[in-house]
């Protein structure tokens, strides 16, 4: 195993990053903000153009000639049914933000829109921002990372790592494996950092959701650290042992807990509002959609600026640093289909699923803030974590409706954490698709450690930063594999 | 998160950028080892 440079060089990064937080968390948040502060004022266009080019890509390729191509051997047939291809799809993509996201963001877009623009325009606007944010651009940026994945391994028999279309394309050479083992490197930096974001973030999601149910504010942080060490007990345990049959079960149940609690509330909750917000939430988007992609807000002022940034610039970062662990999950399960039907699938599908559930979670909270008057835009800028419940709080049965949220959360990342140390075992271990187990409990440390930085930092702001930060470098290292997925395709058909 | 640039450090990180997309455009328009 210490054989190995890349499992050694990036356990040295990540487990440096992690010391570093560990033990001065104000000194890493404030450098990660402010080089993200340089690198997105800089290269912001460079981020948004990026990411509407993946997203035009990814429908050329859907609908040109490459899109009846199979992702397997030309005899392949796929593993799974199209139901519960998309439900796990969905699952790995988005998990505990949705839950976290779902009416928070709407509202903080809100807070800041509506200081330029009357109320009913502002929510309009901040519901398409959000549906922007988890839509289209999201997904491309996973599917187009999956699909060059998904292509050299199945179909070019290549290893399941990041430097493998390199490799093949390019030959092997001091260049190639210098830029491939920096490629792997990158991908394992920018997946365990942003799952200590993740692990964070379910953390303060579950902290506020026990805090709303027992009606307790706690001030220490006793209560985060218990609910941190469950956490870690909990995701231990499954690395120890093959049980990826119950993960998948796992995150199926917190995916139909969300899905229960979706229409749970579109039922208790103001109906006819939820469904007219929906409805003008889907035709504003398709409307918007495009040209949106290619906004960067050159001529606003310096408020407009700092929440693009923190905002915008960040959830296309954040989507990059997750796309080589949510790319390596989308490749496995997508073996056998053609081109066409993955990128329509990963694309549109989950797409749609996120401009319903927040038309449902965001239009409730447009109803508190806009129609019966609550404190809720005050709760989002006090306490951003416990938005959620405080809606739950306003529905009948909440004390169900937040054990249930509780859970889900929990469980999206215990799931998550299981499998990401397995793709970071599997990266670090030159393609290994049976990792040993001592590398994945490393791997869960280290998971953990990132996490508690994270939580360390007590700011949703500052894991944000410290995200972006891991998964700046990747954006190069995407288009690169792009290239290298173009090449690949115009041989075959030539051939 | 907005700083004020120092000019040369932004001309620096953007140029890198132009130049990233120049090789990107280089290496797909070269032919590969077994085209």
């Amino acid at each position: 195993m210490f054989k190995n440079p890349i499992l050694l060089l990036s356990l040295a990064l990540t487990g440096a990053v992690a010391a570093w937080g560990m033990l001065d968390t104000p000194g890493l948040a404030a450098f990660s903000s402010k080089v993200i502060g340089i690198m997105f004022t800089s290269r912001g266009w460079f981020i948004m153009l990026s990411a509407s080019v993946f997203l035009i890509l990814c429908l050329g390729l859907a609908l040109s000639r490459y899109g009846s191509i199979k992702l397997g051997k030309d005899d392949d047939t796929p593993e799974f049914s199209t139901v519960s291809w998309l439900s796990m799809l969905f699952a790995a993509g988005m998990g505990v933000g949705l839950l976290y996201f779902g009416t928070a963001e709407p509202l903080f877009h809100f807070k800041v829109i509506r200081q330029y623009v009357i109320d009913p325009k502002a929510a309009d606007h901040a519901l398409f921002v959000t549906n922007f944010h988890w839509g289209l651009h999201a997904w491309a940026i996973y599917a187009i990372t999956g699909l060059v994945i998904a292509y050299f391994s199945f179909r070019r028999d290549c290893p399941n790592l990041i430097s493998a279309p390199i490799h093949h394309v390019f030959g092997r050479n001091p260049w190639t494996r210098l830029v491939g083992g920096f490629s792997d490197l990158m991908a394992i930096t920018a997946i365990a950092i942003g799952l200590g974001g993740s692990i964070a973030m379910g953390v303060f999601q579950v902290q506020s959701g026990v805090e709303a149910l027992f009606a307790i504010e706690t001030s220490g942080l006793e209560l985060t650290f218990g609910i941190f060490a469950l956490i870690c007990l909990a995701y231990i345990l499954p690395l120890t042992a093959d049980l990826s049959k119950g993960m998948a079960l796992l995150s199926n149940t917190a995916m139909a807990i969300a899905g229960t609690l979706m229409v749970f509330c579109i039922l208790t909750g103001p109906t006819y509002y939820i469904m007219s917000a929906i409805v003008g939430g889907f035709g504003d988007y398709i409307a918007r959609v495009l040209p949106h992609g290619f906004q960067t807000f050159t001529f606003f002022d310096e408020n407009v600026g700092n929440w693009f940034q923190s905002w915008t610039l960040t959830y296309m970062v954040w989507w990059l640093a997750w796309s080589p662990f949510v790319g390596v999950f989308i490749a496995r399960i997508s073996k056998g289909r053609t081109i066409r039907a993955y990128i329509l699938g990963v694309v549109l599908v989950p797409t749609a699923f996120s401009i319903f559930w927040f038309g449902v979670f965001g239009s409730i909270g447009f109803y508190s803030s806009l129609v019966i008057d609550t404190e809720i835009l005050e709760v989002v800028r006090t306490n951003i974590n416990s938005t959620t419940f405080f809606v739950l709080q306003h529905l009948p049965l909440h004390y169900l409706t937040i054990t249930a949220t509780v859970m889900a959360a929990f469980l999206f990342v215990v799931t998550s954490v299981v499998s990401a140390a397995f793709v970071l075992s599997m990266f670090s271990g030159g393609g290994e698709l049976n990792p040993p187990t001592r590398t994945k409990l490393i791997w869960g440390v280290i998971l953990g450690a990132l996490g508690l930085v994270m939580i360390f930092s007590n700011s949703i702001d500052a894991v944000k930063s410290i995200i972006a930060l891991g998964a700046m470098p990747f954006v190069f290292i995407v288009w690169l594999m792009v290239v290298c997925l173009l090449k690949a395709l115009r041989k075959e058909v030539v051939r | 998160m907005t700083f004020q640039l120092p000019g040369l450090l932004d001309t620096l990180l953007n140029l890198s950028v132009f130049v990233f997309i120049g090789l990107l455009f280089w290496l797909y328009m070269r032919k590969g080892p077994e085209e």
